[in-house]
């Protein structure tokens, strides 16, 4: 057996795995095992995951954590049938036991059969000004004192400031049956601001940050007491928020964090493994209208920098721009290996899983809605009464039924065209078809969100981002209390 | 067991040598196991073992924390020493000081949380009880269309704690569960979905795949034709495991750390009335064979029952050595040990104390309410416990259930709720590590079409 670079002949040179004993002739010995007793397809996911936090707490560092992940994860594919098996024992012995425990999906005889391995072009999404490890560590705490101080001093009502960094270097090696060999080096920074305001004995939380696949150089835009102060600026406006109206109403939905709409309405809904299961309430639509046709949405791997974009997918494959919604008719759906094969379509590179514990799943990355004509400004004017929603804690999806909330927890009302009063934390509850049809105003000002997000299915966490221009929604449930 | 002991202890005798004041050491591995299958074919068949070390050290006043996948001892000395480096980079913070040495375990109560009978069961049964749930399911009502899968999934746990104190206590757990997921085709392309599992610490407490089975059947058809509601306030019935969630949501907000940070609305009303006289929120971290049974918190003092609302005043917060030092309380014994990072706090077996009356009892006595089945969503603000969650259910129309209901919003401030429970039930299910009865309140604001 032998190796055919395809590429340039350093793409098989993977010298950060090797310092742990593992090369290509390893890989290709446990591919061998893992397929020893059949099966159509196998691979190999190494990680090695190093990540730290550091913690600001009323004015204290007080915390520094740090984790280091690393281990390998074995899958064979047999028909429909997945044998996964995992192991924090990277030797060779290690990594056969878990080949062995994997292979036992497949019940057939084995073959023996030759693989060869090839590099992969990788893409370089995320090149880092700074890298954050690399940095020293006092220039790191310096952040977070910057951020405490510019939050502290917004405001009198300012009690209690956490500022938080976060910083993971995550390196990965997929070995595939098919012949891929190819790494990535997976940055992240996330730095978080979180503040407490109080006045006559009421409360109110304000969180602010963002990120991405970012070094350093993220604070020169982004910097620590702009962060600390908005997240003040939330928390002490927040304390005014009155009673929010109940019932359906038009909501317009501010640009950037508002891509959370898309990723609940319309993107797991898209996921391909709820379409090959028939759970999804997408299932067998593509063609169909599912949306106003001012929608065009995509889900964007390619973004540079941006929190949900990877070089290569979990299963090795290219990530894509891939278009779910063009202006409003459903035209396709996100893929990991296992769909994609069942739908008999190409890899849209979407196969992402949490670390080398999991399987892959198809996965959003970067979810975005494409900017339309009108300024925010004309948009908020057309609203007699309704809601403009800023921020948000999160959202879930019931994938069956389509039916999708989010936590709006900046909201304000909009009176005769007017953004006027805070609003207490609300909850909007949707119907994904539904509520995309009534889509009536796309703003000019697509924003992508500063990288927060984190997305969870099926128990496993992967980071993502989204994006959107100021959208009107003509109708939407305003879960208030005031009727 | 005494492998892990063995190790722990070395690792807190080698931070010691290498320069720590304090050391404390969590040490974890376990074997887990997934089965699931779909349409009776076998979809896939996991194995792994976990394993991790957790290490936290103390110079003076500074400390850090580290956790590792590899415990192996050459890679131990190398955590050590970075541990070490990042200690140095704090600032000195008495308050996160180690548990005082006085309140160590003296003693490791068996608790039975650990059942060998898990662990035996072979993967052809497990198969055979994932493929057995589905069929059941499918065969419950002829509404159903398509299986999102049935599964069966176990996990061994060892766990061992060790500190500069001399502490070093370790216990096993058990765990074992199956379920199935369905689905049943609505009209206008809609599909509703259902899924139950049984779960418990001992093989011999699970339910049958047929129960198992038919519950996620009758709870996939049971929303057929859901919809919207008008806009209305009116009494809500909260089904026990809506009730639970809410639960749950009141004690986080009476634990040390939302208390301390003042990021709570009961930071200030300790010793207060502050819900209704009818509730008792209850928490027992001894119950035989409990699902959140420990016998010793994070940071390896004794666990206790502990109350903390009784007849509607907040008796005790829930707090760790940290928030208790901050607070200038005493700590209850509540710290949980994540594996990586500092001590927060848990409640082990959280219980709301159920009243007297059945759930059928309750919705007879609604002349028009909602019957909350489920809930969506993460609408929360702990500061000021205002609550607005999406939800799923029936109407209550002279006293029986009616329509189903979808894509609704509940709204209430979560004081008001628990201030305005006016019928609990007593169908507690305490196999739940967050157990409650449903209940019902007075009103809250149901936003639904219009």
């Amino acid at each position: 057996m032998t190796i055919h670079p395809r590429k340039a002949a350093d793409s098989m040179h993977l010298p950060y795995f090797e310092h742990f004993g593992i090369d290509a002739d390893l890989g290709r010995k446990v591919l061998s095992r893992a397929l020893s007793r059949g099966g159509d397809h196998a691979d190999l996911y190494f990680e090695h995951r190093v990540s730290a936090v550091m913690v600001l707490d009323d004015g204290r560092i007080q915390e520094i954590d740090r984790a280091i992940n690393l281990g390998c994860g074995v899958r064979v594919l047999a028909g429909d049938a997945t044998g996964y098996a995992y192991t924090e024992d990277l030797s060779s012995e290690g990594l056969l036991r878990a080949a062995e425990t994997a292979s036992s999906i497949a019940m057939g005889g084995g073959l023996e059969r030759g693989i060869e391995l090839h590099g992969v072009p990788a893409l370089s999404l995320y090149p880092i000004g700074q890298p954050t490890f690399e940095a020293d560590a006092l220039s790191k705490l310096d952040l977070l004192r910057r951020a405490d101080a510019a939050a502290r001093s917004y405001h009198e009502r300012v009690k209690r400031v956490t500022v938080s960094l976060a910083e993971a270097s995550k390196q990965i090696l997929i070995v595939t049956s098919d012949g891929k060999f190819v790494s990535d080096d997976q940055p992240m920074l996330r730095f978080n601001v979180s503040v407490v305001a109080e006045r006559e004995g009421r409360r109110q939380t304000g969180v602010e940050g963002g990120g991405g696949r970012v070094g350093l150089e993220y604070f020169a835009t982004h910097t620590p007491e702009h962060l600390g102060a908005e997240a003040a600026r939330i928390a002490v406006t927040m304390l005014d928020a009155k009673e929010a109206p109940a019932g359906s109403m038009p909501v317009v939905l501010g640009h950037g964090d508002s891509g959370i709409l898309l990723h609940e309405a319309i993107g797991h809904g898209l996921e391909a493994d709820f379409n090959r299961k028939k759970t999804s309430n997408y299932s067998d639509r593509v063609g169909d209208r599912v949306a106003s046709p001012l929608c065009t949405i995509v889900d964007d791997g390619l973004l540079p920098s941006s929190r949900g974009s990877i070089n290569v997918d979990d299963e090795g494959n290219t990530p894509t721009r891939n278009v779910l919604i063009e202006d409003g008719i459903l035209r396709g759906y996100m893929h990991d290996h296992l769909s994609t094969k069942a739908f008999h379509l190409r890899a849209t590179g979407n196969g992402r899983r949490q670390d080398y514990k999991h399987v892959p799943l198809p996965r959003m990355t970067n979810t975005v809605m494409m900017a339309g004509q009108h300024t925010p400004e004309e948009i908020i004017a057309s609203v007699k009464n309704g809601i403009f929603a800023r921020s948000f804690s999160g959202g879930q999806v019931n994938i069956s039924n389509g039916d999708f909330v989010f936590s709006v927890t900046e909201g304000y009302l909009i009176e005769d065209g007017k953004i006027t009063a805070p609003v207490r934390d609300v909850n909007l509850i949707g119907n994904g078809p539904d509520c995309l049809t009534r889509v009536s105003m796309v703003g000019s000002d697509f924003m992508l969100s500063d990288g927060r997000w984190t997305c969870g299915k099926d128990g496993q966490s992967v980071p993502v981002g989204v994006g959107i221009p100021t959208v009107k929604i003509d109708a939407m449930t305003v879960g208030g209390s005031k009727v | 067991m005494n492998d892990m002991k063995n190790l722990a202890s070395d690792v807190v005798e080698r931070a010691k040598r290498a320069g720590a004041d304090a050391v404390e050491v969590y040490l974890r591995r376990g074997v887990e196991t997934e089965v699931s299958v779909r349409n009776g074919a076998i979809e896939t068949l996991q194995q792994g073992q976990p394993k991790s070390v957790g290490i936290r050290l103390w110079v003076g006043e500074r400390s850090a924390s580290t956790y590792a996948t590899d415990d192996r001892p050459a890679a131990l000395d190398g955590l050590i020493r970075g541990t070490l480096d990042l200690v140095k980079l704090t600032d000195p913070v008495p308050e996160l000081a180690i548990a005082d040495a006085t309140r160590m375990a003296a003693s490791v109560p068996d608790l039975e949380l650990f059942d060998t009978a898990v662990a035996e069961v072979p993967a052809d049964r497990k198969i055979a009880l994932a493929r057995e749930t589905e069929e059941a399911g499918r065969a419950a009502d002829s509404r159903i269309t398509v299986s999102g899968g049935a599964s069966y999934s176990d996990l061994a746990l060892e766990h061992v704690l060790a500190n500069s104190h001399g502490l070093c206590v370790g216990y096993r757990e058990s765990f074992a569960s199956f379920g199935v997921s369905l689905i049943a085709d609505d009209e206008g392309g809609k599909k509703r979905n259902g899924s139950w599992s049984t779960y418990g610490r001992f093989a011999s407490s699970l339910e049958s795949p047929q129960f198992v089975g038919e519950t996620a059947a009758k709870r996939a058809v049971r929303q057929l034709g859901a919809g919207p509601v008008p806009t209305q306030k009116l009494p809500v019935v909260f089904d026990s495991l809506p009730a639970g969630s809410l639960t749950g949501l009141l004690f986080s907000v009476l634990t040390g750390g939302a208390v301390e940070r003042r990021s709570s609305f009961l930071a200030d009303l300790l010793g207060e009335v502050v819900v209704g006289d009818n509730i008792f929120l209850e928490d027992n971290p001894l119950l035989l064979r409990g699902p959140g049974s420990k016998p010793y918190d994070g940071e390896g003092a004794p666990t206790a029952p502990t109350s903390f609302i009784e007849a509607g005043r907040l008796t005790t917060f829930a707090l760790n050595s940290y928030s208790a030092r901050k607070l200038g309380m005493k700590p209850t014994g509540h710290a949980s040990r994540p594996s990586s990072g500092s001590p927060g706090e848990t409640a082990f077996n959280l219980s709301l104390r159920p009243g007297a009356v059945s759930q059928e009892e309750m919705i007879a006595a609604t002349p028009h309410g909602f019957f909350c089945e489920g809930m969506m969503g993460f609408g929360f603000n702990a500061s000021t416990g205002d609550f607005s969650r999406g939800a799923f259910g029936r109407m209550i129309e002279q006293g029986k259930l009616g329509a189903p209901v979808s894509e609704v919003t509940i709204s209430i401030n979560i004081r008001a709720l628990f201030s305005t429970i006016d019928l609990l039930g007593s169908d507690i299910d305490r196999r739940r590590s967050v157990a409650a009865p449903s209940f019902r309140i007075r009103e809250a604001t149901l936003a639904g079409r219009g």
